[in-house]
């Protein structure tokens, strides 16, 4: 068995000039990847709603309505969804908070109740695509095809933003993302902002405007 | 006070077993489980040099069938024209060029930046893997009838899915370049004073992250259309679609975004082959940030539209942004070539197969971008012209001299040894004669009318049939050069590992790690060998 003695006296004295400089800080490598990823997320939904509002302008000039006849995207499911996910931003940034103060039995709260807000705006979805009326597999229109298309890669980029925040989760479980530097559960509340962003403006443009 | 600390005692009980580190991986493993960065950069580039083969035999067949200007059929029949064309064009751009870049930038730019490792490395193996089995089902769609303009609907579709999971890839790959330059630089080197091919990658990863998620978007629209619209869609006008929605990330703008590495690879070659320092670093810099300003060309594609006449127009040409764009490229590559030039001018240049190939690449991108200026005058009617084919070809070709430049400069890291220097010169030369040959022709044919990919109405078809055979020539000079080359690159991957820094270089890369140079002077972060014969600033 090996000891060690230290021995601590009562008063340090300043020797200032021998104080080791405080490290540099450099930016942290998880957000700035996931910054770069949200980047290419914006990039790929705003190529996906610039060719519906190009197809949607050509539709409408056209002097036809947008949606078919007995075609309706009805408010509450897409409204509900936006409000879910609204909430979501609160708990995102609780888990953070209560992450930096190794506040561990809040943060899990926050992040599970981040994970139900994601789920119950994924049913609210499915649950329009059951009530609108637009068919996918027989006399297919342009509408359908672009709806689907958003919609559909919205709801992916949900569950690719879920299952970050889950393993963030899971990670915090080990005890790895407290203290100052929570990183990954600040990577995975950046990529959800960025989630929730991105639907606002498909809920304006296509769910709102239509 | 006293603070007594006592070691706790080690468990007993615990299994020797479980104390031994786990047995280093071994044969195939080392590769298939690498999270290696040095290790991906190379899978990287000898799957790229793959993919190019399909990308060069294709880009024969159809050279060979465009000698003969009064119609298809001689090789390759009209349905198979199309698909040919097609695969040269995406086989070279995002299965060899981008990738290429991919592969030299996880191997340099960590050491550039004094990392020990590239960013996310399991991310970056995985975004490798997935290239690898995606550009395989991707070939393997043309060969099942798909791909652009193929009849066997099914086909269409698994090339369409095999595209966005390459895109992914790519995209993947990008963003951990683009981390390890942004985030794991070494304490005191700044942004901006980076080496060149460090910030060239940045730029690059920057302007794909802008232009490859909207390549991913529009093919995902595509899927659905094709998969549920039926082949003809409800907008797509039929796999013909397919391909106006993909060609535009190779014509002008985009298509400068393949030749952003080159600037970078250039501008680190260029001041150790002439010893001496780039004085201008940060104006080097900013003409390779205004060159990736150019490069970004999305806003330009063919409108997106149901009607397939305006489908297949770009509506662009002839605005006044794709005018200023077309030619205010030029403005960065000339204030480049210029510092480059003035530093050989000061320097004692030794005359290095990297910098015949980087010369040679930088030369072709100044004269791929001309002929791009020379293709936006309306007036002069050249789009779809074979002069345009030849600006993308000027540019593309550039690309790929100048990352075989970057290859013959950083050998020693990406593949172990040096290149033969004697033999790479030699190709050096032949690679800018091919490349001139294979586009000159075609720029002066595009002049006589001459479309690029159906034959055409030209009045002087004798002309026209000799400067296709001329290009033909040149195609094939270059083809087999590249293949030469892949020849060099595996005689220096297979041979005796070389010195750490035979060419005596001035950035990271190049330094001893066991004593990694201090960082603390306003210039670039250079290693000092040369410093005290340039400049009077006192270093460390």
């Amino acid at each position: 068995m090996a000891a060690a003695t230290a021995t601590t006296p009562e008063r340090l004295p300043l020797h200032l000039d021998a104080v080791e400089p405080a490290p540099l800080r450099r930016p942290r490598v998880l957000l700035v990847g996931t910054a770069l990823a949200a980047a290419g997320s914006i990039t790929f939904f705003g190529a996906l709603l610039a060719a519906y509002v190009a197809l949607r302008a050509e539709h409408v000039a056209g002097g036809e309505a947008w949606l078919p006849d007995g075609v309706t995207i009805p408010l509450s499911p897409g409204n509900m969804g936006m409000i879910t996910l609204v909430m979501s931003l609160v708990t995102v940034q609780w888990a953070v908070h209560a992450g930096k103060l190794r506040d561990r039995a809040h943060a899990y709260l926050a992040l599970a109740l981040t994970v139900l807000f994601g789920v119950a705006h994924v049913v609210q979805l499915v649950y329009l695509f059951t009530e609108w009326g637009l068919p996918l597999t027989d006399e297919v229109t342009v509408q359908a095809v672009l709806l689907y298309t958003v919609l559909g890669a919205h709801l992916a980029m949900v569950a690719a933003a879920l299952v970050f925040i889950v393993l963030m989760l899971l990670r915090s479980l080990g005890g790895q993302l407290t203290g100052p530097d929570v990183e990954g559960l600040s990577a995975a509340a950046l990529y959800w902002y960025v989630t929730v962003a991105i639907f606002a403006v498909i809920w304006y443009a296509i769910l709102i405007v239509k | 006070m006293t603070v007594t600390e006592t070691e706790a005692p080690a468990a007993s009980g615990t299994p020797a077993a479980a104390l031994e580190p786990p047995r280093p991986a071994t044969g195939l493993a080392v590769v298939l489980g690498t999270g290696e960065h040095r290790t991906i950069g190379r899978l990287w580039v000898f799957t790229a040099f793959a993919y190019l083969l399909v990308a060069g035999v294709a880009g024969a067949l159809v050279s060979v069938e465009k000698i003969d200007t009064s119609g298809l059929g001689d090789v390759l029949d009209a349905d198979v024209f199309g698909q040919t064309y097609s695969l040269h064009a995406i086989a070279g751009t995002f299965l060899f060029l981008f990738p290429l870049f991919l592969g030299i930038a996880t191997n340099v730019v960590p050491a550039q930046v004094g990392a020990p490792t590239v960013a996310f490395p399991r991310a970056a193996a995985a975004a490798y893997w997935t290239y690898l089995a995606a550009g395989g089902v991707l070939i393997a769609s043309f060969l099942a009838d798909g791909g652009p303009f193929g009849s066997d609907g099914e086909a269409v579709e698994l090339f369409v899915a095999a595209f966005i999971a390459v895109l992914a890839a790519l995209t993947l790959g990008a963003i951990c370049v683009a981390t390890t330059a942004i985030a794991l630089r070494v304490p005191g080197m700044g942004l901006h004073r980076a080496p060149l091919f460090t910030w060239s990658s940045l730029v690059t990863a920057a302007v794909a992250l802008l232009t490859l998620p909207v390549l991913a978007a529009l093919m995902l629209l595509v899927y659905v259309d094709h998969r549920y619209g039926g082949d003809g869609g409800t907008f797509l006008a039929g796999s013909d679609g397919v391909y106006q929605r993909i060609a535009w990330a190779w014509m002008q703008p985009s298509v400068y975004l393949f030749a952003i590495p080159v600037l970078g690879i250039v501008g680190d070659i260029v001041p150790v082959a002439a010893r001496t320092r780039l004085t201008k670093h940060r104006l080097a810099m900013g003409c390779i940030g205004a060159f990736g300003v150019f490069a970004f060309g999305a806003w330009a594609m063919p409108a997106i539209s149901a009607d397939a006449g305006a489908a297949a127009e770009v509506s662009a040409v002839g605005e006044v942004p794709f005018y200023a764009f077309s030619f205010l490229v030029l403005l960065p590559l000339l204030g480049l070539a210029g510092l480059l030039a003035d530093t050989i001018r000061r320097g004692s240049v030794q005359l290095l197969g990297s910098l015949l190939w980087g010369i040679a690449a930088l030369l072709m991108l100044l004269t791929g971008a001309a002929n791009g200026a020379l293709v936006s005058i309306e007036p002069l009617d050249l789009t779809a012209t074979t002069a345009q084919s030849a600006q993308i070809h000027y540019v593309l070709l550039a690309a790929v001299l100048g990352l075989f430049a970057g290859l013959a400069h950083w050998a020693p890291r990406v593949l172990g040894g040096v290149l033969s220097e004697v033999p790479s010169k030699g190709l050096a030369a032949l690679g800018l004669l091919g490349t001139i040959l294979l586009c000159l022709p075609d720029l002066i044919s595009g002049f006589l009318d001459q479309m690029w990919r159906l034959g055409g109405a030209t009045d002087d078809v004798d002309a026209v049939e000799a400067l296709n055979i001329a290009s033909l020539v040149g195609g094939v000079l270059v083809v087999l050069v590249a293949v030469a080359f892949l020849g060099l690159v595996l005689q220096a991957a297979l041979g005796d590992e070389a010195d750490r820094d035979p060419w005596g270089g001035h950035t990271l890369e190049w330094a001893d790690p066991a004593a990694p140079p201090a960082v603390t002077s306003e210039a670039p972060v250079y290693d000092d060998r040369h410093a005290a014969a340039t400049t009077t600033e006192a270093q460390p």
